[in-house]
């Protein structure tokens, strides 16, 4: 008789269970289904396949290309087009876009918000209101987020026909505009190459996250950040006062009082100047400088300014403009951008000539202007495109009494927000995903979006509601003038286009034949090649314009008085708020804080002391225009004396946002600067619900995420032995120890696969593209606020987040973990049911059918892994379309978590033994090695590696030894996850590499020259010994 | 009662059998080098795959469901010679086999004359109006079952294994169980393994035992 061990006894037991439950439940009766076919089958439809379209992401103005997979009618994933110079990879707001196409409150039709109208109607309503007003002397207007394209162009040809235009948005490029118009006399934006820079100073630009452009610019610094890619790691240093998503990875901070950062930038050209001689056409200016007096004034230590520009003037760099935190409008942006004069980096990482630009760019003045005339009773009709103006208007704006003086409001968006009136026609314009649209932010980037899907609403596409807005205005009085970007053929009567155009895809079409269209192609073929391939990129000309500008005339603004603490606001994963009513945005924990569903106020740990604020306290933000109370969390990487308030909550509508936080955009006045008013901070003793999905806020002096050196790291490239990553360790008894390496299983067999992991922490900026990208790939919930402060979140990748210096180190560290899928796991071991154990391709499979929620396995996974299901989570129409039908949706009592999407692992070996079969077909013998899915298709096979940006993320086959994941797996920078317990994990993470880190491990020496400069920084007292540790955690 | 005397029975199989088994299959695995094994043991007690335990769909064998056209798969087959393919076109090719477009059956009967027949005139009447036909469904999967029809199809397996001897059927009319045994019973001995993947035969039946070939 065998040995009936505990083990054994657990899983008779459950069984016996299951047979009781299953011999009670025989005669269950699973509900009769339809079969439903076509009645004709669309052409290159198959039930089942999903279909892949190249189109746009219209998550924001930069033009992205994505590819969209339909399947069975509804796109259900979107990934970054490899085609566009900026793929692949996507960021969180492409897949946000994509969540917000299902949205629960998208309504049905055109409606007056009393009843639904047909667009015939609706239509005719908005021309004859049109007529009416140019009848009555009022003007028509137009306020509406940035848009390029055709769109632009039919909003030019609107503006000839008197049509009056405003693009803005909250984190817009107006101030950057305008800085490079008079700086160097261009109409465009530059464009920053981050690839090459050995330092890249940033004062306060979010160029890893809400910037415009901001993948290309991640990719970038990745690369930069790479020692393996060109030798050398970039050092970012960053001058504002808080760091963000884009700033916590900067190796360098320095604070300057806020709103004095251009005194830092000036002074910092300045020394720049001297340093390298500059002799160019502003060299005039710089005598004007006083660097003692600005670093006073500014707040920074002189020697910490030579530091900077010592840095900057060693070698390539770029030195990045404002952004949110920093008001980069008040002469911040003239100042960088005189740095890069200085630096000579105009033409090489500072480009112009690109025409770079999100078509037509507003200031806030014009916004204002234009809602005061609205007030005025001037403005007849007012199209909103994508704008919730009333939310985002600073307190001293009435815009809802402006907007309703207005005869007619017309809202272009798909469900209504708080700038929804009485007299407000909602025009659902439909997704991105559902219309014909384009972009084009550069003179030599045109990017396509078509169609992927049939409208799920009653909703017309944008371009075609604006062409009827178009044909309603009058003829136009002159042949117009459009270019807002140097396009190289001569400029098409766009209005005679316009005119004639039936629909907007003919329009479209019509003008990307007249402008993208090489004279030599044939229409018809190179159509079909722009449709498959979603983009036309030509070789972008730079050019290098003489220095025209001025020094920033306005004096920035001086410490902020009438208050004790300068309140500046930043976006997080809202943005500004258009995502405020996408549940999977609101739950996606912001990088710094961790937070989620609301809005907090981040100040540093010792303001909180000073206040007194205990845990759970509100704090009260008082300005000139009102106060908000909202939680708060003490970042150390906050300047002392400042708040931080993030933007994007407090909205009134939404069946998500409404109810969420509060809006500190209304403690704002007048010219809607983010940065640098005063505000005071009061204690207000409450729960304010703010809970942190990261407990921790550093490693408490374990490694986890693991630093390394940069001469470290660059002597130590891929083919190099051993290891340099010191790795914990737990305290053992000296008995263990000297037994050595003991596994308590056997060896897992991996005849074909091992699936395996790399994930480059020294890439990864915590953007959170991987967590959304998971969650939609694999149906995962959101969960809400009150289960997430429970610790209920479902999010099969956890992206902790670790302060680890302090001050002007701020050493900010971030990990995605997910299961590990460790070939010795801890979880499987304690299953009494069999429900997740090791299978053939090496993954730690999950049955969901077997489980009962003992939630052992969740208990015994160090990595903290494993989520249980406390509900049956609920996708409320429409979210349900959006669910991926390769997998299925878990129910209450059953655990979850990470299968490296094994639905997409199923896929591409069952195309490659489709592939096999066909073979056999034609006489070739067939077996198992011809159905190995090459490395190039495993490398971003994962939802996450997909979305992945910055290629932080790679994934592929352990057993092939030639796999990027194997290559970038085995430097010496690797190792795995608490290796020192010996799960054999197969995700393997990449040290970072920070210029403040002391070096690990003594130098080898061999094969690099002692050429790479600088000093080398202390020795740790504490050195591992690195073979020693690199066998510990090898891979068996 | 005849229930509870079942389950009870049931559970005492189970321990019985289900402990002989996992023994027998452990000193199998140490003996035979070319045996693969997921995970650290055979997981998988064959007693799971009883009939009588398992809840899938059903029972073993389903009656006729009354269809919204009395189809004869009979007359198309056998009498016209019709191959399963031309009207099921994606079986080999897709992850649903399908039942054809309505246009798939005007292509013929178009031609057809409807005159007394009233299946055929409500056929006409589907299409005329542009209508979907609601086909009831026979086989019926589990929605957290992945099958891919292709798979199988291109694997060798005749249609009839499965579907039964649907070219003597009028209304098509599910003869197996769908169970998970019944799936699992073919994965571990069907003949076109060896003939498809040779000296790799071992390996793939013990792929085609992992809980991930088949659930999602």
């Amino acid at each position: 008789m065998a040995e009936f061990n505990r083990r054994d006894f657990l899983k008779a037991g459950a069984v016996a269970t299951t047979a009781t439950a299953a011999a009670c439940s025989y005669d269950y009766v699973v509900p009769q289904e339809k079969v439903l076919p076509y009645v004709v089958n669309p052409e290159n439809v198959q039930p089942g396949l999903a279909n892949y379209y190249a189109s746009l992401c219209n998550g924001c103005a930069t033009a992205c290309g994505l590819v969209a997979r339909n399947k069975d009618g509804r796109v259900v994933g979107v990934e970054g087009n490899p085609d566009h110079p900026s793929g692949p990879g996507l960021c969180t707001r492409g897949h946000f876009d994509l969540v917000a196409t299902y949205s629960p409150d998208r309504v049905a039709g055109p409606t007056d918000r009393t009843a639904t109208l047909s667009w015939d109607d609706a239509q005719k309503r908005v021309a004859d209101a049109i007529t009416a007003a140019i009848a009555a002397g009022k003007s028509v207007a137009w306020l509406g987020r940035y848009r390029s394209g055709s769109v632009a162009a039919l909003l030019d040809v609107a503006a000839a026909r008197g049509m009056r235009r405003v693009n803005w948005e909250l984190l817009g490029v107006d101030g950057l505009l305008a800085a490079a118009q008079s700086a160097y006399g261009v109409n465009e934006l530059p464009v920053y190459e981050l690839e090459g820079a050995k330092t890249i100073v940033s004062f306060g630009h979010d160029f890893l996250h809400t910037a415009f452009g901001s993948m290309a610019m991640a990719k970038g610094w990745a690369k930069a950040k790479d020692p393996s890619h060109d030798g050398f790691v970039t050092r970012l240093v960053a001058v504002e006062p808080r760091l963000g998503q884009s700033s916590s990875q900067a190796d360098h901070w320095f604070a300057a009082k806020p709103g004095t950062e251009s005194f830092a930038a000036l002074a910092i050209a300045r020394l720049c100047a001297d340093a390298n001689g500059y002799s160019g056409p502003a060299a005039a200016l710089l005598a004007a400088v006083d660097v003692a007096a600005y670093a006073t004034s500014c707040g920074i230590d002189e020697s910490k300014l030579k530091q900077i520009a010592e840095w900057l003037a060693a070698g390539s760099s770029v030195v990045l403009p404002g952004g949110p935190t920093t008001d980069g409008g008040g002469g911040l942006d003239v100042a960088t951008l005189l740095c890069n004069e200085v630096l000579g980096n105009i033409g090489k990482s500072v480009q112009f000539g690109r025409g770079s630009r999100p078509g037509h760019i507003s200031a806030f003045a014009e916004v204002k202007a234009l809602l005061d005339d609205a007030a005025a009773g001037k403005v007849g009709v007012l199209l909103l495109d994508g704008l919730d103006i009333v939310h985002l208007a600073p307190a001293d704006l009435d815009v809802a009494a402006a907007l309703a003086k207005c005869d007619l409001v017309v809202q272009l968006a798909n469900e209504p927000d708080d700038s929804s009136g009485a007299n407000t026609l909602l025009l659902p314009t439909g997704s991105g995903l559902e219309q014909w649209s384009d972009a084009s932010t550069e003179a030599a980037l045109h990017v396509l979006g078509q169609p992927a899907m049939v409208p799920i609403k009653d909703s017309r596409g944008l371009g075609d509601v604006l062409l009827s807005v178009v044909k309603a205005l009058p003829a136009p009085p002159a042949v117009i003038e459009t270019a807002t970007v140097a396009l190289s053929p001569p400029t098409p009567d766009l209005d005679g286009m316009a005119g004639s155009a039936a629909s907007f895809a003919d329009f479209l079409k019509a003008r990307w034949l007249t402008l993208v269209k090489p004279a030599d192609a044939d229409a018809a073929g190179w159509w079909r090649e722009v449709q498959a391939k979603g983009v036309v990129a030509t070789k972008p000309t730079v050019t290098s314009p003489a220095w025209i500008g001025a020094l920033p005339s306005d004096a920035p603004a001086s410490a902020p008085d009438g208050g004790d603490y300068a309140l500046v606001l930043f976006a997080s994963h809202l943005a500004d708020g258009r995502w405020a009513n996408v549940p999977w945005a609101q739950e996606l924990p912001d990088p710094i804080s961790t937070y989620f569903w609301t809005t907090w106020a981040e100040i540093s740990p010792a303001t909180a002391q000073r206040l007194g604020l205990a845990e759970k306290d509100l704090v009260k933000i008082t300005t000139g225009q009102g106060s908000i109370e909202v939680g708060w969390f003490g970042s150390p990487a906050v300047a002392e004396g400042t708040v931080a308030v993030v933007v994007g909550n407090g909205k009134k509508t939404g069946k998500y946002a409404k109810g969420r936080g509060a809006n500190p955009l209304k403690l704002l006045s007048g010219t809607l600067t983010l940065s640098a008013s005063s505000a005071t901070l009061t204690r207000v003793v409450g729960d304010s619900g703010v809970h942190a999905l990261v407990g921790n806020m550093n490693q408490d002096g374990r490694n986890v995420a693991v630093n390394v050196n940069v001469e470290d790291a660059i002597k130590n490239l891929v083919g190099a032995a051993g290891s340099i990553v010191p790795i914990h360790h737990l305290p053992t008894d000296p008995r263990v120890e000297a037994a050595g390496p003991v596994d308590m299983y056997p060896e897992p067999q991996h005849p074909t696969y091992r699936f395996a992991m790399t994930i480059d922490a020294n890439a990864c900026n915590g953007c959170g593209a991987c967590q959304i990208a998971c969650a939609v790939e694999n149906n995962t919930p959101f969960v809400g606020p009150d289960q997430l402060r429970k610790g209920r979140t479902m999010s099969w990748i956890r992206m902790d987040r670790f302060f680890e210096g302090k001050g002007e180190n701020p050493d900010i560290r971030y990990l995605p973990v997910m299961c590990q899928h460790c070939a010795h796991a801890p979880c499987e071991g304690v299953c009494p049911v069999l429900a997740t154990y090791h299978n053939l391709d090496g993954l730690n499979a999950m049955i969901y059918n077997r489980c009962v929620g003992t939630r052992y396995c969740a208990n015994n996974c160090p990595y903290t892994a494993r989520r249980f299901n406390y509900h049956s989570w609920e996708w409320p129409e429409s979210y349900h379309l959006m669910l991926n039908p390769d997998l299925s949706t878990r129910e209450m009592g059953v655990m979850e978590k990470c299968t490296f999407c094994v639905q997409r692992i199923r896929s591409a070996k069952d195309l490659h033994r489709d592939v096999a079969f066909a073979e056999r077909e034609v006489g070739k013998p067939v077996n198992m090695r011809q159905n190995e899915v090459p490395d190039a298709e495993l490398r971003k096979l994962t939802a996450c590696a997909a979305a992945c940006p910055t290629d932080a993320i790679v994934f592929g086959n352990w057993n092939d030894d030639k796999s990027t994941v194997v290559k970038k797996g085995t430097t010496p920078r690797a190792y795995t996850l608490f290796g020192e317990l010996n799960t054999k994990s197969a995700v393997h993470y990449v040290a970072r590499v920070n210029h403040n880190q002391p070096a690990n491990v003594a130098h080898h020496g061999g094969g690099h020259g002692e050429d790479h400069g600088g000093a080398k920084p202390d020795a740790d007292k504490g050195t591992h010994g690195a073979d020693a540790h690199g066998a510990a955690h090898e891979e068996g | 009662m005849r229930q509870l005397t079942r389950a009870t029975l049931s559970f005492a199989l189970t321990m019985g059998v289900g402990i002989g088994l996992a023994a027998a299959n452990a000193a199998e695995t140490a003996s035979d080098e070319e045996t693969f094994t997921i995970g650290m043991k055979n997981l998988l007690p064959p007693a799971l795959f009883d009939d009588n335990l398992v809840v899938t769909v059903g029972q073993p064998q389903a009656e006729a469901k009354p269809q919204p056209i009395t189809f004869p798969h009979g007359r198309h087959v056998t009498t016209l010679g019709m191959d399963c393919n031309y009207c099921h076109s994606n079986a080999r090719k897709g992850v649903h086999a399908g039942v054809p477009a309505t246009s798939v059956c005007m292509g013929c009967h178009a031609l057809i004359d409807t005159t007394d027949r009233p299946e055929l005139v409500k056929l006409k009447d589907y299409w005329d109006k542009g209508e979907v036909i609601p086909w009831e469904k026979v086989h019926d999967l589990p929605d957290y079952v992945y099958f891919s029809h292709k798979r199988h199809a291109i694997a060798g397996l005749d249609c009839q294994e499965c579907h039964g001897q649907v070219q003597d059927m009028t209304v098509n009319q599910r003869v197996s169980s769908l169970k998970m045994g019944w799936c699992l019973d073919c994965h571990a001995q069907h003949p076109s393994i060896d003939e498809n993947y040779g000296t790799k035969a071992e390996l793939r039946r013990a792929e085609l035992k992992d809980c991930w070939t088949c659930h999602k």
